[in-house]
């Protein structure tokens, strides 16, 4: 349907004297999975439906349905129209005041290489060959090498005459390798889910996917045979698929408004953050500047849009180590009492949940010391990248994490490889020991397909690029440390 | 919604060709829900859909497809063609799958419960509002879930419930303490409903005094069955029953299977009816009414799903593919929960450890922190809140030499996580008096 019909077909359903919105949302979904070098039965989805939102006096109700017909549509408007006047005045806001979409608008991204002309004999005959790569030895006990892709298309429309149509094609490659010898196991992926991207199959090139089997091995048996990680408080280099990790939960999560504002106290948490300490929070070092970038090319949350209909622009959330905003979208920036703070950051992950704050492409700027320096500059220290094992409170204060590849730092250089690394700390003190941020040629473009939110619960893709960054006086450990 | 799966299966079956078999399940549902912050809505609404995988096998190959239906048989005709022909082309193109599993035997079954459901008006009502000195937050849902299978070789299961689910939280405005509660049930009892949340609101005082934050060290601790739950969690999505992580040797608990052991009072087993679950899995296969998966302390049984099966020359017990349990229970011991802060004398009470994740498989290493209601004990009374401490310690511990008790009361605690949908799934539970529970930074 085009987004002229669904504009039409949104005149026909909305109730008499409302405001009402459409988002129609489908995604197409393929997966293919190779398990020790056998294809798992492929899977794909296809997946339609639309939430219909209606605001009458002060109330808000939504109606989400599959079901797509005219009559379908317009039962679901009054069953928007239920809810909205079963809130009436016991919102948290008074609906008729919110902000609405103000700005038609398309948007899309280049595709090279379309999952839809690639031949999934081909493909499968490519993740088998990576699986291949990945054996030989026999203390690999387990290897996955999979392929997922998800084309999202979406097209908001409004009463006011607003129409947004945007296209997300985005491609999810992974792989791990299970290494064991008995008593011990140990895995190692590429990058710890962290290897989404916006695009087609051209990915995999630019990613080296083809490559990455026999340096997994590689790294799985050097592991296992590895020494546990030694306990101490240490200097650390942190590599950027764990900077991922690292950056998501102690600075995304903390700075959403709507954890903030108190909404997701009951299932996600709260933050230490307060309104007053926006603009005021010294949050690290003067090297530190973190974004919010919708234009990074490859970024999994490239968008031109929210689904609010908010425009995306690049903003800065902590500037030269200073934090200035959080990441919150229309109605979270109007309850905040600061209106023009509001971001393109308002998503759902399809038609049936309702759009929340979420972090979008949140990205560590590059800084200026290369890889060679970030190391060299530690006597004695740790590598530590790719995460296995992430905890955070629910105010985003108290962290420990785990990582799958760790690797001592003696005199400036790389050394022993250990096993089981962990490491602890708390938000501000820990992004206070920065003390060199690396340069564009650490920085890699990462996403993951995983971050967890919301009442009704909703996954979204994240964006995340990063540089590699070290920190002073990290207490790290090994297995029960 | 039956008569509608069922005759999408018939006319499904029209379509296919000589040698094809095919399976359809189904998962729906009719939800309303209202999200409370600060005692106001949110959001509210309400969501239905059906979502049908279409798995089409022929010559011991198998492809699938998700379809997001409209419920309607003329509209849904379309769909379903296109996908069986999609998913016919695409097993021409792959390799025949040595670890297929057969189809599981022709039968049919029905599991229907009835119960009342809050009208909106009442499931805002249970959450919003004001609290004196606090703020009242969380998700009341509500609707009817439905599973359906149905195979090209006469299976036809049916699984229909309604179900509501109030998941709530009392958050102090002057101090960070917050008590969680929550009521689920097939009937709607707003009498039960208030009880429970009037309960809540009575921790709050208890809370509100000032933080005695235990320093890094060794406790005892009661742990609710939440809490219990919580620490199951990762070991869970982490192959700790499953019977192929084990093979691998990745499962966590993979040493209980070959020598080493709990405490002998533990039990534990896979029991599907004690929460209310289906009792068949995704691709119809009919579970047992228990799987025992720890006797007295030692692995008994694994949760092997029918690839599983095929793959290792095992027997399946239609463990769904990730074989995780979909109703973990833990036999009941002897231990009055009313008399754990007596029991634990010195030392800990925790509701829940939030946020948990696996630090090592070697011992079922679990980390997570402390959330809701956190109190410490003292003289056998519980006297204040405790901060925000980490918990880091081995499960295998925790069940094994440190285990003191198992309380004589089970819980059954409803899987409130609705990612894609909603589930019906859940634990049934006691809690544990540990000796040791290990406290770091």
């Amino acid at each position: 349907m085009t987004p002229h019909e669904i504009q039409e077909l949104l005149g026909r359903i909305a109730p008499r004297g409302t405001w009402c919105s459409l988002r129609w949302v489908e995604t197409h979904s393929e997966n293919l999975t190779v398990r020790d070098e056998m294809l798992l039965p492929p899977s794909s989805t296809s997946d339609r439906g639309a939430m219909i939102t209606v605001v009458t006096g002060e109330g808000q109700g939504i109606a989400a349905t599959s079901d797509l017909s005219v009559g379908g549509l317009y039962q679901a408007a009054r069953v928007a129209l239920d809810w909205a006047q079963a809130v009436s005045d016991r919102g948290v806001v008074d609906f008729s005041k919110a902000p609405r979409p103000m700005k038609s608008g398309n948007w899309s991204h280049p595709v090279t290489q379309s999952w839809d002309e690639a031949s999934p004999a081909d493909l499968v005959d490519r993740l088998k060959s990576i699986c291949q790569s990945m054996g030989g030895d026999e203390r690999i006990v387990q290897r996955v090498v999979s392929l997922a892709r998800s084309k999202t298309e979406t097209t908001l429309v409004t009463t006011d005459g607003v129409t947004i149509q945007q296209s997300h094609d985005r491609l999810i490659p992974w792989m791990q390798a299970l290494a064991s010898d008995g008593s011990d196991v140990q895995s190692k992926s590429n990058g710890g889910r962290s290897d989404a991207q916006l695009g087609g199959l051209e990915i995999l090139d630019q990613i080296g996917f083809d490559q990455m089997g026999s340096s997994l091995r590689e790294d799985a048996i050097e592991t296992l045979l590895a020494p546990v990680c030694p306990n101490g408080v240490m200097d650390a280099v942190i590599g950027p698929a764990q900077m991922v990790l690292q950056v998501h939960e102690s600075i995304g999560h903390a700075l959403e408004l709507d954890r903030i504002l108190g909404d997701e106290r009951n299932y996600a948490g709260t933050s230490f953050v307060k309104d007053s300490d926006l603009g005021s929070l010294r949050w690290g070092p003067e090297i530190l500047d973190v974004v919010i970038d919708p234009g990074v090319e490859g970024e999994v949350c490239s968008t031109g849009f929210d689904d609010e209909g908010l425009e995306a622009e690049k903003v800065s959330l902590i500037d030269k180590g200073l934090l200035v905003r959080g990441i919150g979208g229309s109605l979270s920036a109007q309850r905040m009492e600061n209106p023009d703070a509001a971001m393109a950051v308002t998503r759902a992950c399809s038609w049936n949940r309702p759009p929340i704050d979420r972090m979008a492409n949140l990205n560590v700027e590059p800084g200026e010391t290369p890889m060679t320096d970030l190391i060299g500059g530690i006597e004695k220290g740790i590598w530590l990248d790719v995460n296995s094992s992430w905890s955070i409170d629910d105010r985003r204060w108290k962290f420990q994490f785990g990582v799958e590849d760790a690797r001592l730092i003696e005199d400036g250089e790389l050394t022993t490889r250990v096993k089981d690394a962990g490491y602890r700390s708390t938000t501000i003190p820990f992004w206070n020991s920065l003390d060199a941020v690396g340069d564009r040629e650490t920085w890699q473009v990462r996403g993951t397909p995983n971050c967890g939110k919301g009442e009704p619960n909703q996954m979204v893709f994240v964006g995340h690029a990063m540089p590699a960054c070290r920190f002073r006086g990290l207490e790290v450990f090994g297995r029960e440390g | 919604m039956q008569s509608w799966f069922y005759d999408l299966a018939d006319y499904s079956e029209t379509l296919l060709t000589a040698g094809e078999e095919i399976t359809l399940s189904l998962a729906a549902e009719k939800t309303g829900f209202s999200r409370i912050s600060a005692g106001k809505v949110r959001q509210a609404g309400s969501i239905e859909q059906r979502m049908v995988e279409v798995a089409l096998r022929s010559s011991g190959r198998e492809s699938r497809m998700n379809l997001m239906l409209s419920g309607n048989m003329e509209s849904d005709r379309a769909p379903i063609r296109q996908a069986i022909d999609r998913l016919s082309a695409t097993l021409k193109t792959i390799p025949e799958d040595p670890h297929l599993p057969p189809l599981p035997d022709s039968g049919s079954g029905e599991v229907r419960s009835e119960g009342r459901l809050p009208r909106k008006s009442e499931l805002i009502e249970s959450l919003a509002g004001e609290i004196s000195g606090a703020d009242s937050c969380g998700i009341a849902m509500t609707g009817v879930i439905f599973r359906g299978v149905a195979t090209s070789n006469a299976v036809r299961r049916w699984y229909e419930s309604p179900l509501t689910v109030i998941d709530g939280s009392m958050h102090l405005c002057e101090s960070p303490g917050a008590s969680k509660w929550g009521w689920a049930g097939v009937d709607w009892h707003r009498d039960e409903v208030l009880t429970r949340r009037g309960r809540a609101e009575q921790t709050l005082e208890l809370l509100s005094r000032p933080l005695d934050t235990p320093e890094a060290g060794e406790y005892r601790t009661w742990l609710e069955p939440a809490a219990l739950r919580d620490l199951f969690g990762p070991l869970l999505w982490n192959g700790a029953f499953s019977a192929r992580a084990i093979e691998k040797g990745s499962s966590p608990f993979a040493p209980l299977f070959s020598g080493s052991a709990l405490d002998s009072r533990v039990h534990i087993s896979e029991r599907p009816l004690a929460v209310g679950a289906p009792d068949f899995g995704a691709h119809g296969f009919i579970l047992p009414k228990e799987i025992p998966l720890i006797a007295s302390g030692k692995g008994v049984e694994r949760l092997t799903s029918p690839r599983t099966a095929m793959e290792f020359q095992l027997d399946t017990n239609g463990a769904s593919g990730a074989e995780t349990p979909s109703a973990l229970a833990i036999q009941a011991g002897e231990m009055d929960p009313a008399t754990a802060c007596e029991r634990v004398g010195d030392g800990l009470w925790l509701s829940h450890v939030h946020y948990c994740n696996m630090a090592a498989r070697d011992g079922a290493r679990v980390t997570g922190v402390t959330r809701w209601i956190a109190l410490r004990v003292r003289d056998g009374k519980p006297v204040a809140p405790v901060g925000t401490v980490r918990i880091d310690d081995s499960v295998i511990r925790l069940l094994g030499e440190g285990l003191l008790e198992l309380g004589s009361e089970v819980e059954t605690i409803p899987d409130n996580h609705t990612y894609g949908s909603r589930h019906p799934r859940g634990a049934a539970l006691p809690g544990i008096l540990v000796e040791g529970l290990r406290v770091v930074a």
